[in-house]
């Protein structure tokens, strides 16, 4: 990497500034910090950041408001931070264009997975069509998944289901939009396919499908590929 | 009691919805109607029911009479029978139908045998009808036998061919509520051979009557009756059949009217009307027209007799007052579109006829040109004609002939007045003065008084003053002439006069009437609460009929509230209590002056919201009053409808009132819950943050990092605190709905483990998952936690060294899920005491707020499932978590 990743926290905690600044340091980032929400939405703009952290609870401006208004020009990463752990929040942020969610309080190592994966999922990494993680290997361009070399065999939508993991790895997929993607808009509420097909899945790619080290629940939201 | 209680709508099709609606929620009547005793209706009846039990239904037997016949004794062994109550009535014993039991019992269908039996004193109602009639409100069947001369409209026909007057009988109108109606048929010789078998029993005092009633022809004209009647009963169901595919209304446009009076031929009236109704489908209005006359007790009796038969019946029945019967007749008929009017053939009242322009029925029959018109003939000849007699006997006061007496020394006065004018103005002048005191009679006196007065003046005038004196003779033809116009004029001025004075006392009465009305809407709308206009009503009504009155009002739960201290000078005991909740479960009037518990000591009347009853309004009469009559039952009738609306308001607006608070309070809570989350959340954080930033920074100092790993526990333990608290607050507050959806045990307990990863120390943890359990119904986040908070448990208490194992596994169609250690298990006599909330184990090592446990149990109980501790052998605990099972649904086939 040429330049180091800018990052853009927007908080009107200060402690919860420090901490985060704390920690994104030790990898280097380049950071700046907004107070208020304005103040965030004009620092966007200047500072052009790689991925912006944003505290939902605001004084001056409810963070959804100002996740839209970014959205209205710009496709950086964002991962808002809340302290609802209720999945309908969650869900709500991820449909208003949230990369991804931090539900206080979070770990360090939690913290720096997610700003890892937003900033490789915004192109700072090459995209690949082939997904690697320990013993799970997944080459999109030619429909092959693999573990420990062993080819293994999907059903369609096995496949489908995956694939959409993959894409976008390391974030959280909601269930709703695989359901709408796979079994079409009429399915949204038909949870239970997902539900076992998900289950069929871990039974083909994890060692132990009652511990799963690949495809992660986030409760009430969806999934993510690890 | 409620004159619009059976009000039929001429819209065929809500009559349908109607009977519909019965058919569903109303118990169903099969009657097994036979032309006389010896049919074999008992017998028919056990039959079906036995047919019926065979079939799988809970059939019970509430009462049979089998008069010792072996094959009806045999059918009623294998049948349940609900024990008979007795009742103790001067000494002796009676044993009746026990009408409670059944309704506790709620069989299916009861067997109900004679259905035309007066029930003993003391039951709740006077006639076994009544009892199958609230059996069939509570929603149970009700098989019953009946024959054709206890029918109300049959009654008559049977007496004249049998001669046997008949004392029981049940309304035509349960011919409507039949469901199913089956002839018991035989032919008469069959019945006279089995007779003379000795196979039918007649009772012990029927003998004699037996050699008139059966024989051949009157048996034949018997079963004519019964034939005829189901038939006619087939037709209606056909017609009704025909309107519902047609759905075409009423197959006639017709719509009948019979005047109704306190004479006993306006019952054979009535039947008549009701069987031209039912015949032509239509609907009838049964009319009484108050015109002024006070009458008696006995005529007021049969005047109630009347119109409840006519309700009975099914007729809408209407009172109303005017000093002109005709008119009103004709106002109602406009009113309601009637286009038949049922008359009976009129009396001679020749006076009448010259004043009021003839008879009612040439009053209708000129009058009103729109409406056949239908005259009944009389059967009775004594009761056919009034005689003058008769009719003074109408207008007869309750004071009774002392009017009389009074009229006749009133005229002794006049007439001594007369004789001392006489000299200065002459005999013929005299006329005059007696006519002014006929007419004074008429203003003040009753109709009978007047005419009284008014012939007995012309007489005394005749007698006393026109020559030649002191004889009946008169010697001028003039004077003649004089005393025969005398006397037309004085009867047609004394019948006007009173005519008018009766007229305004009716009116004054109606407006009375109104103003009652009005003030009672006045009470109400002044009043600032509910507890003053009840006051204030019920005060209201004990100034106006002699009695005090109280409104019983429902409690939040529903029942009524007997507890009031206002009550306690009623000392309403336990048998009063219960008529009260008769009438307030029954939405119907009972005790005092009804036909249901008569006995009692007051009147309760159901009050009547629009939705819903709200209480019951007792009155409790003077103890000279013997019954209301018609006219203070509809005064009350309106007055009880008025307050139940008005408390029903009331109540409403108390719930909308309390709904709001409640939605507020919910508000606050959430707000609370919201502010609690994030003001701890958001400093927890900082600190955790910062804690683990210490960590990896203390590589220096073996102090500072046992420093921060004891603030990260720490901080750890406090995010479960809060976490918990949060939970049991929802949990109570009932903001928390449940988000069911299906997902796969095997990923919640992944999630759970994962979860619960760095907690655990050198415990070994495991799962065991069947293979049979698909996928299960749960609030994923809510049962995570739940499922978190035992294992954490079993962490925290199970001892460093133990194994913690989660089972879930199919049994009984429940899943059961286990989280077993072979710990030290929890002493037993905490055992009951472990889901408490705040209940902590003495001796454990610290770290939990005792919430943990009691949240499980409320999220399981949410999920309708149980759970339960149980010790592990050899050593440990078990908890263990039972969800009912379903079929998780099917996946549409995957297409490759």
């Amino acid at each position: 990497m040429k330049q180091a990743p800018r990052i853009l926290v927007i908080d009107d905690e200060k402690a919860i500034r420090d901490v985060l600044k704390l920690h994104l340091k030790t990898q280097k980032y380049e950071i700046a910090e907004a107070t208020s929400g304005h103040e965030g939405l004009l620092l966007a703009s200047e500072f052009h950041p790689h991925l912006i952290i944003l505290d939902l609870g605001l004084l001056d401006m409810n963070g959804y408001d100002v996740l839209k208004e970014l959205r209205t020009w710009t496709t950086v990463p964002v991962v808002v931070l809340t302290v609802s752990d209720d999945e309908a929040t969650k869900v709500r942020l991820l449909d208003a264009g949230a990369d991804d969610y931090l539900t206080k309080p979070f770990g360090t190592s939690e913290l720096l997975a997610r700003v890892r994966v937003g900033l490789r999922n915004h192109g700072l990494v090459e995209a690949t069509p082939i997904f690697e993680s320990d013993d799970l290997r997944v080459d999109l361009s030619q429909r092959l998944v693999t573990v420990l070399d062993q080819i293994i065999r999907l059903t369609n939508t096995e496949y489908e289901v995956l694939a959409r993991l993959v894409r976008n790895p390391g974030q959280v997929v909601p269930q709703i939009q695989l359901l709408k993607e796979i079994w079409g808009a009429g399915a949204q509420e038909e949870s239970h396919y997902l539900r076992i097909y998900i289950k069929q899945l871990r039974k083909k790619i994890e060692v132990n499908p009652s511990e799963p080290r690949h495809i992660i629940t986030e409760p009430g939201v969806g999934y993510r590929i690890v | 009691m409620n004159s619009n209680e059976r009000r039929l709508d001429p819209d065929a099709l809500l009559k349908i919805i109607d009977d519909d609606d019965r058919a569903t929620s109303k118990g169903k009547l099969r009657l097994f109607l036979g032309m006389s005793a010896g049919v074999g209706k008992t017998f028919a009846m056990l039959k079906a029911a036995h047919q019926k039990k065979n079939e799988g239904a809970d059939i019970v037997i509430g009462v049979v009479e089998t008069h010792g016949r072996v094959e009806t004794a045999a059918l009623v062994t294998g049948l349940e029978v609900i024990p008979r109550k007795k009742l103790h009535y001067r000494k002796t014993e009676i044993e009746e139908m026990d009408l409670d039991a059944i309704l506790q019992r709620k069989p299916q269908v009861v067997v109900v045998d004679e259905l035309a039996h007066t029930n003993g004193p003391g039951s709740r109602h006077p006639k076994r009808y009544q009892d199958v009639l609230e059996l069939l409100d509570a929603g149970i069947d009700v098989y019953t036998a009946l024959n054709i001369q206890h029918f109300e409209s049959r009654k008559e026909s049977v007496e004249a061919i049998t001669g046997i007057s008949i004392r029981e009988s049940v309304p035509d109108s349960l011919l409507e509520k039949t469901h199913l109606v089956e002839l018991v048929d035989i032919a008469p010789s069959e019945l006279l051979k089995r007779l003379k078998e000795g196979k039918v029993y007649l009772g012990e005092k029927a003998e004699a009557a037996t050699q008139n009633f059966f024989k051949e022809d009157k048996l034949t004209a018997l079963r004519e009756i019964a034939l005829r009647m189901t038939a006619e009963r087939v037709d209606q169901d056909l017609q009704k059949f025909s309107v519902t595919r047609d759905e075409s209304p009423w197959q006639t446009n017709e719509r009948l009217l019979v005047a109704v009076s306190h004479s006993p031929y306006s019952e054979k009236i009535i039947r008549a009307t009701r069987r031209l109704a039912y015949n032509l489908e239509a609907p009838w209005i049964a009319v009484h027209v108050d015109t002024g006359i006070t009458l008696n007790e006995e005529d007021q009796a049969q005047l109630i007799k009347n119109l409840n038969l006519a309700r009975e019946l099914n007729a809408e029945v209407i009172t109303t007052a005017d000093a002109d019967l005709a008119s009103a007749l004709k106002r109602i008929c406009r009113q309601k579109n009637v286009t038949q009017v049922v008359v009976g053939r009129p009396s001679r009242r020749w006076f009448r006829n010259v004043i009021e322009g003839g008879s009612l029925l040439d009053r209708l029959v000129k009058e009103s040109l729109e409406v056949d018109i239908h005259v009944i003939r009389q059967d009775k000849p004594e009761q056919a004609t009034a005689s003058f007699a008769d009719e003074v006997s109408l207008y007869r006061t309750q004071s009774g002939w002392m009017k009389y007496y009074y009229s006749f020394w009133y005229l002794i006065f006049v007439s001594l007045l007369g004789a001392l004018f006489e000299p200065l103005i002459g005999y013929r002048a005299v006329g005059f003065i007696f006519l002014l005191a006929v007419i004074i009679a008429g203003l003040s006196g009753s109709m009978g008084a007047v005419l009284f007065t008014a012939t007995l003046s012309a007489v005394v005038w005749n007698f006393g003053f026109i020559p030649p004196r002191f004889t009946f003779v008169i010697s001028q033809p003039d004077d003649v002439i004089l005393c025969i116009s005398y006397f037309v004029v004085a009867i047609i001025t004394g019948f006007l006069t009173n005519r008018i004075r009766v007229h305004e006392n009716l009116i004054r009465e109606r407006e009375e009437k109104t103003n009652v009305l009005n003030l009672v809407l006045q009470d109400i709308s002044n009043s600032q609460n509910k507890t003053e206009f009840i006051k204030k009503v019920t005060e209201r009504v004990s100034d106006i009929l002699k009695g005090r009155a109280i409104v019983i009002l429902k409690s939040k739960e529903g029942a009524l509230q007997f507890d009031r201290i206002d009550l306690v000078q009623f000392d309403l005991d336990e048998k009063e209590q219960a008529v009260a909740i008769w009438s307030f479960q029954n939405q119907k009037p009972a005790g005092w002056s009804t036909d249901t518990l008569g006995q009692a000591r007051s009147l309760y009347i159901p009050l009547q919201g629009v939705s819903e009853i709200v209480g019951v309004f007792l009155f409790r009469p003077e103890k000279k009053l013997k019954k209301l009559s018609i006219d203070q039952q509809n005064l009350l009738n309106s007055i009880t409808t008025q307050l139940g609306i008005s408390i029903e308001r009331h109540f409403l607006s108390r719930r909308l009132a309390e709904s709001q608070r409640l939605k507020d309070s919910e508000m606050l809570h959430q707000t609370l819950l919201n502010s609690i989350s994030h003001e701890m959340r958001t400093p927890l954080t900082a600190i955790l943050g910062s804690v683990s930033a210490l960590e990896s920074h203390s590589a220096k100092s073996q102090e500072i990092a046992g420093i921060a790993e004891s603030l990260a526990d720490a901080g750890e333990r406090l995010n479960r605190v809060i976490e918990n608290l949060l939970d049991m607050s929802r949990l109570n507050s009932g903001v928390l709905g449940l988000k069911l959806e299906w997902h796969d045990l095997s990923d919640l307990i992944g999630v759970v483990l994962k979860k619960l990863e760095k907690n655990v120390g050198e415990q070994k943890m495991s799962s065991f998952i069947a293979e049979d359990i698909g996928l299960i119904e749960i609030d994923f986040r809510l049962f995570e936690h739940a499922l978190s908070n035992i294992v954490l448990n079993s962490i925290q208490y199970a001892g460093p060294r133990s194994n913690i194992v989660i089972k879930a596994e199919l049994k009984n169609q429940k899943v059961l899920i286990s989280v077993i250690d072979n710990g030290v298990g929890v002493p037993e006599e905490f055992v009951p005491l472990l889901f408490d909330k705040f209940f902590r184990v003495p001796g454990t090592p610290a770290g939990g707020t005792g919430l943990g446990l009691s949240i499980v149990q409320g999220i399981v109980e949410l999920h309708k499932g149980r759970i339960w501790y149980e010790p592990n052998t050899p050593q440990g605990s078990k908890f263990m978590i039972e969800l009912p099972y379903k079929n998780p649904p099917v996946l549409p086939q995957e297409r490759h």
